[in-house]
């Protein structure tokens, strides 16, 4: 992959290792990435590939165990908690599968919850910004209802507000349409695309081809590499294989027994 | 049910610490609760040991009584009457079956060559008979027995005297055993259980009041004048008969006998206090449980403490309530699986109940052993003489109450978990979360509230136990007016050992000039009424220039009292003189006063060579001023004294002596008790400590109510810090997912541990308040008892905020820590 110095994301080498019980792990191994900004990406990939455990390093809510990553020009990879805490806050917005709205509050609560986080916003700045950010994904008139008292899609409406209620450089989606139906799924999608036509920086994990088409790039990763399309198209072929013998063995090991069956004399 | 109880056990095994913290916080919770409600039931509730107790009644009567009034521990100036008014009622009413008196004095026991001190009640023919009781072998006394003065000779032993002196012998009737120098014969055992009719003190021996005369040598009792008042009443209900129709016939037979025969002997009162006189009537009131004043003095500690051991419960019971929400949280799985394989609401039902049912069972056993302890520390808390009176075993009211109240307090504790297990949603549950939208706003505005409630419950405890401890405080820096430290004290009565008035002043002479020589001494002397003892002699007194008007109380405290007294005891000579080895009987009469009598009597500079009197005669000549110190406790204000020189007495055949050591009092012990016992072997000794433990036992009950209104705050304030570190370790673990996302919205550590923090302290301040008002009730009823105190003392009410919220920190600064470290990406579930 080229690398390029203007980019709002660049990631050298990056690879994550877990420890569990003495087994590792290599959920990420060697990510070289670039995202520029306005860009709209899109990494798919089958369950366990390690795309969560990218965009969750991607947001700066983990930390790599190797490699460098940069994010607006900013050496990211080593810096403190706080300061991690802080750049979420300015520069990444966040919308989650399972939306994540807080409970106890109401929903420009839930919008404005972000900038609570960040130094010298007033009270009335912080209600107009959400205010702003919740006419933009069309849930200005619910702003006092409670997250239960909204479907799922307005929920993940409401999300997609708070996210951009500070202004990111980028906005990091993981799943977003994956506890919504395929109505409210594709409202969603459409404002992700509204946004990224108005110049958001957007970057969407998703394992549904057919939302991952709504991206100006695909990436696909496959056992915690970034792989293009025609190796990946090649590495399912060999797992689509391996599972079909694995399924003849099967039924090898079952067909004595129904020879038994047949062969048993009937009284 | 078997099933469920198996469900039961196996849900207790799963979870081993939560259980254990629950049936611990149970037990402590009830344990205290059911000591007090023990302890409450033997004082106040208790029926005398007697057939059918609840016939029994008091006879009182409320106004004014001239001459002599003597009264004790067995109740106040309305229940006391002269013996000739008893007489008049004995007879009086069909509505009872016997009315009878009696009245307690201090007895020397002589026999076998020993001679101790203890107590005896002089008591009327028909006071065995009106209380039905049998005796244990002999015989008891006969109303028409106990009719002429100084006879019959006879004494019916209590059976715990028989048991500790005679071991139970039943040859022991027909034996003698002297009796304050008087040799009666022993003609029975009263029934086991049975001690008198007041309750509190432990008697040992009943004697015909007949032999007043002979007992009480130096008392101005009598069995013919009527305004000698000193003996208690008491009658029984004759069977269906009401209190109000008895009281009914014998009140105007009460109101004749005043207006006919005691109204013509009353001397000098004013108009005014003759009609006071003549409109006294007559009660009756139910005494099933005896007569005594500890019944009402006991009464508001008591409830008190109750209310104190109740918060300490509630506050258990909150604890319990987020444990159990806790277990219901952790079981919520297993549960919503077995309604989804098709186990019902009752199924459900009977298997939460059947974990309380067990859980409080195991709880209220536990909390058996920790009453009996809190009893035991009450016990160790109260006096000699009234350590006797409280049983700390395992009796129906601890076992009873333990159990009824660990299943009240499981139930209230267990509602809200269980009806929270009962309206989850299986399918909720199976499925993991999806959204934290919902995720228990109920449920959290509950946790709130309970973490409110034990915090305010808390708060009001540390109020009480602080002002108890301010009050005990206050008490401890009261000036006296005396220096009590290192002084030794005790007490002989050798007139209950026959000696004549003087023999005993002589003996008194000797033992103070041989205690004045004992090495280790600085000074030794004599006093007729016990310092700081609850011992009130007044006397209406007569003072050179001073016109009283009418109704005008003339009354002194007054004290006979040796030469060195107030050297003894430091008490500061004003003006005149002290009292010296010569002003015995056939010197001139003399007295010295304090301050409160100069004031009182308008005496001002011109005290010393004024002349004073107790009655109308002015014979004796003030010839000092001292300053005021304490006299009958160490709470009571100091009133207005007089003291007259010991030796100039003829009545004193009891003495108590003070000697100023050199160092440690108590190491003049073993030298106090061998000079008497050099003197007269079969001389008891009585009450031989140290002045400061004299002071400690005269505010017993401040000391006992302060160290356990501390201890039971203690207990809930560690409850409610447990139940706050628990509440908040299950809030953070309810709120990863929320935590975790503010973390990823940008909240930095420190932000997160803050917030934790300050919805802790919001909590707190909410606590605070409702504690503060609770505190303020509690203060409220805790007002008799505290000593120069507001129940709203800022210093008290700030010391109990600092110390919660300190406590509240420390609960939830690990918490709060675990916030700041929680990792958005765990949190956030992703991979």
């Amino acid at each position: 992959m080229m690398k390029d110095d203007n980019a709002l994301i660049d990631m050298t080498d990056i690879r994550k290792v877990f420890y569990a019980d003495e087994v590792e792990t290599h959920a990420l191994a060697g990510i070289q990435l670039s995202i520029a900004a306005g860009e709209y990406l899109s990494i798919s990939g089958p369950s366990g590939c390690g795309k969560s455990t990218l965009l969750s390093i991607l947001g700066l809510l983990d930390t790599p165990t190797d490699g460098h990553y940069r994010l607006n020009g900013m050496a990211v990879e080593d810096i403190s908690a706080s300061q991690r805490a802080r750049i979420r806050n300015q520069e990444i917005g966040f919308i989650f599968q399972a939306f994540n709205l807080i409970g106890d509050l109401s929903v420009v609560e839930n919008v404005e919850l972000p900038l609570t986080y960040r130094d010298g916003v007033s009270k009335k700045a912080r209600r107009e910004s959400a205010l702003r950010a919740l006419e933009r994904v069309g849930m200005a008139h619910r702003l006092n209802h409670f997250p239960a008292q909204l479907s799922g899609g307005q929920q993940q409406r409401v999300a997609v507000a708070r996210a951009l209620v500070g202004e990111p450089a980028i906005l990091l989606a993981d799943e977003p349409t994956g506890n919504l139906d395929s109505r409210n799924g594709e409202a969603v999608m459409a404002l992700l695309a509204e946004l990224h036509a108005g110049g958001a920086t957007i970057c969407m994990v998703t394992h549904d081809p057919r939302y991952a088409d709504f991206a100006d790039r695909k990436i696909h990763m496959f056992d915690g590499q970034i792989v293009d399309e025609e190796t990946l198209h090649k590495l399912r072929q060999e797992e689509e294989q391996r599972l079909q013998e694995q399924i003849s063995q099967a039924r090898a090991r079952r067909a004595p027994h129904a020879d038994d069956m047949t062969q048993t004399p009937s009284s | 049910m078997k099933a469920a109880m198996a469900a039961a056990w196996r849900t207790l095994k799963r979870r081993p610490g939560i259980c254990v913290v629950i049936v611990l916080t149970l037990a402590l919770g009830v344990g205290v609760n059911a000591a007090v409600f023990s302890i409450f039931h033997q004082v106040l509730l208790q029926d005398l040991d007697v057939p059918r107790p609840g016939e029994l009644v008091v006879v009182q009567s409320t106004g004014p009584r001239s001459g002599s009034i003597s009264i004790s521990g067995s109740g106040g100036e309305e229940q006391i009457f002269s013996y000739p008014l008893y007489e008049d009622l004995r007879e009086a009413s069909s509505h009872l079956t016997g009315i009878a008196g009696f009245r307690g004095i201090n007895a020397n026991l002589a026999a076998g060559g020993e001679t101790t001190s203890g107590s005896g009640v002089l008591v009327t023919g028909d006071y065995f008979s009106t209380l039905e009781l049998r005796p244990e072998v002999g015989r008891l006394f006969r109303a028409d027995e106990v009719v002429s003065a100084g006879a019959p000779r006879l004494v019916v032993l209590s059976h715990a005297f028989w048991q500790d002196r005679y071991g139970a012998d039943p040859g022991t009737v027909g034996k003698t055993l002297v009796v304050n120098g008087h040799t009666l014969e022993i003609i029975g055992v009263a029934p086991a259980g049975f001690h008198g009719m007041n309750p509190f003190n432990k008697v040992d021996v009943f004697m015909p009041v007949t032999l007043l005369d002979d007992l009480t040598s130096g008392i101005n009792w009598s069995l013919e004048d009527r305004r000698s008042h000193w003996l208690y009443v008491f009658g029984r209900l004759a069977p269906g008969a009401l209190i109000a129709d008895a009281q009914e016939e014998l009140d105007p037979v009460f109101r004749n006998i005043i207006r006919a025969i005691e109204v013509p002997l009353q001397q000098g009162g004013s108009a005014n206090w003759m009609q006071r006189f003549e409109s006294r009537n007559l009660e009756l009131l139910p005494a099933s449980a005896g007569q005594s004043t500890t019944h009402a003095d006991a009464r508001m500690p008591l409830l008190l403490l109750l209310a104190v051991t109740g918060l300490v419960l509630l506050v258990a019971c909150v604890n319990i309530t987020n444990l159990l929400l806790a277990l219901g949280a952790s079981e919520q799985g297993e549960i919503a699986v077995r309604q989804a394989l098709g186990a019902g609401r009752r199924h459900i039902l009977t298997q939460r109940l059947a974990v309380l049912a067990t859980l409080a069972l195991i709880g209220a056993v536990i909390s058996f052993p920790v009453a009996i302890a809190t009893m035991h520390i009450v016990q160790g808390l109260l006096p000699e003489f009234a350590a006797f009176t409280l049983s700390p075993a395992l009796d129906w009211a601890i076992v009873g109450g333990g159990l009824i109240v660990a299943g009240l307090a499981i139930l209230l504790a267990g509602l809200v978990p269980l009806w929270q297990l009962l309206r989850s949603s299986p399918v909720q549950a199976i499925r993991e979360q999806s959204s934290r939208a919902g995720s228990g706003r109920t449920a959290t505005q509950f946790r709130a509230l309970l973490v409110s409630m034990q915090i305010a419950f808390a708060l009001a405890l540390l109020v009480v136990s602080g002002l108890f401890i301010q009050s005990l405080s206050n008490i401890s820096r009261t000036d006296l007016g005396m220096q009590t430290a290192p002084v030794l004290m005790f007490s002989i009565s050798p007139e209950r050992n026959g000696y004549s008035a003087e023999r005993s002043r002589d003996l008194f002479q000797t033992i103070v000039q041989r205690l004045s020589t004992m090495p280790g001494v600085v000074a030794a002397s004599a006093s007729m009424v016990p310092i700081l003892s609850d011992s009130n002699w007044n006397s209406s007194v007569t003072v050179q220039g001073y016109e009283a008007a009418p109704d005008t109380d003339t009354t002194a405290s007054y004290n006979a009292i040796g030469p060195a007294f107030f050297d003894v005891l430091s008490i500061p000579l004003l003006n005149g003189r002290r009292f010296d080895s010569g002003d015995i009987n056939d010197r001139p009469k003399v007295a010295i006063v304090n301050n409160a009598f100069v004031r009182k009597f308008d005496l001002g500079q011109a005290a010393v060579g004024k002349r004073m009197g107790s009655g109308d005669e002015l014979d004796r000549e003030i010839v000092g001023v001292v300053a005021d110190a304490a006299y009958s406790g160490v709470k009571a204000e100091i009133p207005p004294q007089f003291f007259i020189p010991i030796y100039q007495t003829t009545t004193v055949g009891s003495a108590n002596f003070y000697v100023r050591a050199v160092a440690d009092p108590a190491g003049l012990i073993p030298g106090v008790r061998s000079l008497v016992g050099e003197l007269d072997p079969n001389l008891p000794i009585e009450g031989l400590v140290t002045m400061d433990v004299v002071i400690e036992e005269n505010v017993f009950l401040d000391r006992m109510i302060g160290t356990l209104a501390s201890l039971f705050a203690l207990l809930a304030t560690a409850l409610a810090a447990v139940g706050l570190f628990g509440v908040l370790t299950f809030a953070l673990v309810q709120r990863t997912g929320e935590i975790g996302l503010r973390a990823a919205l940008g909240a930095a550590p420190a932000g997160l541990q803050r917030m934790v923090l300050m919805q802790t302290l919001r909590l707190a301040a909410i606590g605070t308040a409702v504690g503060l008002v609770l505190a303020w009730l509690l203060g409220r009823l805790a007002q008799g008892l505290l000593f120069e105190l507001s129940p709203l003392e800022p210093l008290v009410l700030v010391g109990a905020v600092v110390v919660l919220f300190g406590v509240v920190v420390v609960a939830s600064w690990l918490p709060a820590r675990r916030a700041a470290r929680v990792q958005p990406v765990q949190a956030l579930r992703y991979e």
